[in-house]
């Protein structure tokens, strides 16, 4: 149950990495305000500046992750940039998996509202695209990956 | 002088904040007074945000995420949605009681603009008596789906369902198309904003009371129990049977067509297509209408600004109370899980095991199936932008529904002023809904799809509770131009 007592302080300490870097995301860090962005809501949700990297329950493929424009909102459709090698020294890129993204809310007992798609772009790359986390929170992230059929889970987690 | 009380040891601490920042400014403006409110806010922003007293830095930053509600978004597949035309046409409409069956029932009996857009009744009644609450309207252009279940996916596809439900306004875009079309004013503002109205003149081409019915359609078959009711109790007159889209007393199911459908079939398909472009029409400048719907100036959004503006005089717009509620909305309270964002709403769906009944009715998961294979949704050929961006909603909701009775969440802005609440409208208070949260004490029966940070009761104290409310209420403003509370002159 610590997720469960944890839950709302994440969705404010993220909010807050938010409004530290000027109310709309990291891409405006160090930007003078003005009019205009005094006037805005601050945007709720991640920073995820380099992707982040983990490895399928059954060791074979290694799978990084990163939130399209290096942000995972709350609340708003983003895309994911996935990419997918093996787990030999040279990395060799996998190009004929399908991906699946699921997200879970443990402490919710659900998870997203909707069914992402990826797309391969080659050399181990994928778009997902279809995403939306529509809380703040403890979030899990599965990606799964299918390659001739056999499918092996990467396991990750953020608090939105 | 009494001894300082701790609110005005507060006030004093936060007008010392203010006089500081100013006396900043004008330091660094090597003495020049004259600051314009402009530079001022610039320069407070530059600071970051005034950090009340009691407050932390993060649930500062979380309250900021709230306010200001922007400007509605635009809508692609609506390009008349902005237009001022096409909004004085759809405020016409709105209040014009023509557009039903029994000429009685406007799209303002529900969302009556002198009870806030809404009718103050658990349940809403159109033609008959509909089986959920009527939903708010404030800020609805931000809205991401529309009714309860979100069966529609924009503003301009939601106004046309009532109006072709048997229950709420049972009526057609035939007879919607012919009152347009038969009133000077009506005529002339549609033409100038949409150009020609079908020749609905000419009644063999156009005959009355035609429509499409839809087939297992979920208001039809609850017209249809309308009607049994009605006939079980005995009623001499007989309940219409225009409600009916299947069956009919000596006649087998399967074979009788309803008279709406009889009559659109002897219609041509071009003519068919020319009425039902014009009444897309008559939604596009409801929704244009509707868009004028803005609640953005509560004490919440004054509190807000003085966050921004370190102005001790704005932040003073909430009180004790009301900032002790917020505090917890935002924390143990958890309120904010769902109602977050600058409606207080994540425009989604959750089954929150809400007491009431029908306990049957399932929610999100027909209104999936609805918006899915909705004939004016975002995607079909009646948008204006049936390929771009507003469609992703729809193309990426689970093919695998989840289990529950989900309903979206409300937005909170105005809640104080439409009571009752829920999509049932089963708690009749504010102090009601705290208490249903908080105690779990008369929930639904459990569907295994429920919320699961609400299975067990919080800890809330009578006095957090009280806060709580006090806290919705600075939620308010009811400040609308009044000329958009009423038909046109």
């Amino acid at each position: 149950m610590a997720h469960l007592r944890s839950a709302p302080l994440a969705l404010m300490l993220s909010t807050a990495v938010v409004v530290a870097c000027g109310g709309s995301g990291s891409d405006d860090a160090g930007a003078t305000p003005g009019p205009q962005q005094v006037e805005a809501p601050a945007r709720a949700g991640l920073a995820i500046g380099a992707p982040r990297e983990v490895v399928t329950r059954d060791g074979l493929y290694r799978v990084t992750w990163v939130p399209s424009g290096g942000f995972a909102p709350v609340n708003e459709q983003f895309e994911l940039d996935v990419t997918l090698a093996r787990t030999d020294d040279a990395r060799t890129p996998v190009s004929n998996a399908s991906v699946v993204v699921d997200c879970q809310m443990p402490d919710h007992g659900h998870g997203m509202l909707r069914e992402p798609r990826s797309e391969a772009l080659g050399d181990g790359r994928y778009k997902v695209r279809g995403m939306l986390l529509h809380m703040g929170g403890h979030w899990t992230v599965a990606l799964n990956v299918i390659v001739d059929g056999i499918a092996s889970t990467a396991d990750d987690a953020i608090d939105l | 002088m009494g001894a300082e009380s701790p609110e005005d040891h507060t006030l004093g601490m936060r007008t010392a904040a203010w006089l500081a920042l100013c006396v900043c400014f004008v330091a660094a403006c090597g003495g020049d007074a004259e600051l314009s409110a402009l530079e001022v806010r610039r320069r407070a922003a530059a600071l970051g945000p005034f950090v009340p007293e009691g407050f932390t830095t993060a649930e500062v930053g979380a309250v900021l995420t709230c306010s200001p509600v922007p400007p509605a978004p635009a809508d692609p597949t609506n390009k008349f949605a902005d237009d001022p035309n096409a909004a004085l046409l759809g405020q016409h409409l709105f209040f014009d009681r023509r557009l039903s069956k029994n000429g009685q029932t406007a799209c303002a009996t529900c969302h009556d603009p002198r009870d806030s857009f809404v009718d103050l009744d658990p349940l809403a009644t159109g033609v008959l008596q509909l089986e959920r609450h009527t939903p708010s309207l404030w800020n609805v252009a931000h809205q991401r789906w529309f009714f309860w279940d979100g069966r529609a996916d924009s503003l301009w596809g939601q106004a046309l369902i009532p109006i072709e439900s048997p229950l709420e306004h049972a009526f057609t875009r035939s007879e919607v198309v012919r009152v347009v079309s038969e009133d000077t004013t009506l005529r002339v503002l549609y033409e100038g904003v949409f150009g020609e109205l079908p020749a609905m003149e000419d009644k063999r081409r156009f005959p009355a009371w035609s429509r499409p019915v839809p087939q297992n359609d979920h208001a039809h078959v609850l017209a249809e129990e309308h009607a049994q009711r009605a006939s079980e109790k005995g009623n001499d007159e007989r309940p219409s049977r225009s409600h009916q889209h299947r069956t009919e007393e000596g006649a087998t199911g399967s074979d009788w067509i309803h008279p709406h459908q009889r009559a659109w079939d002897w219609m041509h398909p071009v003519d068919q297509q020319s009425v039902t472009r014009a009444f897309v029409n008559v939604g596009k400048a409801l929704a244009a209408y509707q868009r004028k719907l803005i609640s953005r100036s509560a004490p919440f959004d004054v509190f807000v600004e003085g966050l921004r503006e370190h102005d001790p005089e704005k932040l003073a717009e909430l009180d004790a109370a009301q900032q002790r509620g917020l505090r917890l909305f935002l924390g143990r309270a958890q309120c904010a899980s769902c109602h977050h964002g600058v409606l207080f709403s994540d425009f989604e769906f959750h089954d929150t095991r809400v007491p009431g009944e029908p306990l049957t009715d399932p929610g999100r998961s027909r209104g999936i199936e609805a918006v899915r294979s909705y004939e004016f949704g975002v995607s079909t050929k009646w948008s204006d932008d049936p390929e771009g961006p507003a469609r992703e909603k729809v193309d990426f909701l689970p093919v695998h529904v989840h289990a529950g009775r989900e309903f979206k969440t409300p937005t909170l802005r105005n809640v104080e002023l439409t009571p009752p609440y829920m999509h049932n409208g089963s708690l009749p208070t504010l102090e009601a809904v705290i208490d249903f949260y908080a105690d779990r004490a008369n929930v639904a029966p459990d569907t295994g799809g429920g919320e699961r940070i609400l299975a067990k009761p919080m800890d809330l104290s009578l006095e957090d509770r009280a806060d709580l409310v006090a806290f919705l209420k600075a939620l308010t403003d009811d400040s609308l131009d009044p000329t958009l509370r009423a038909r046109p002159e």
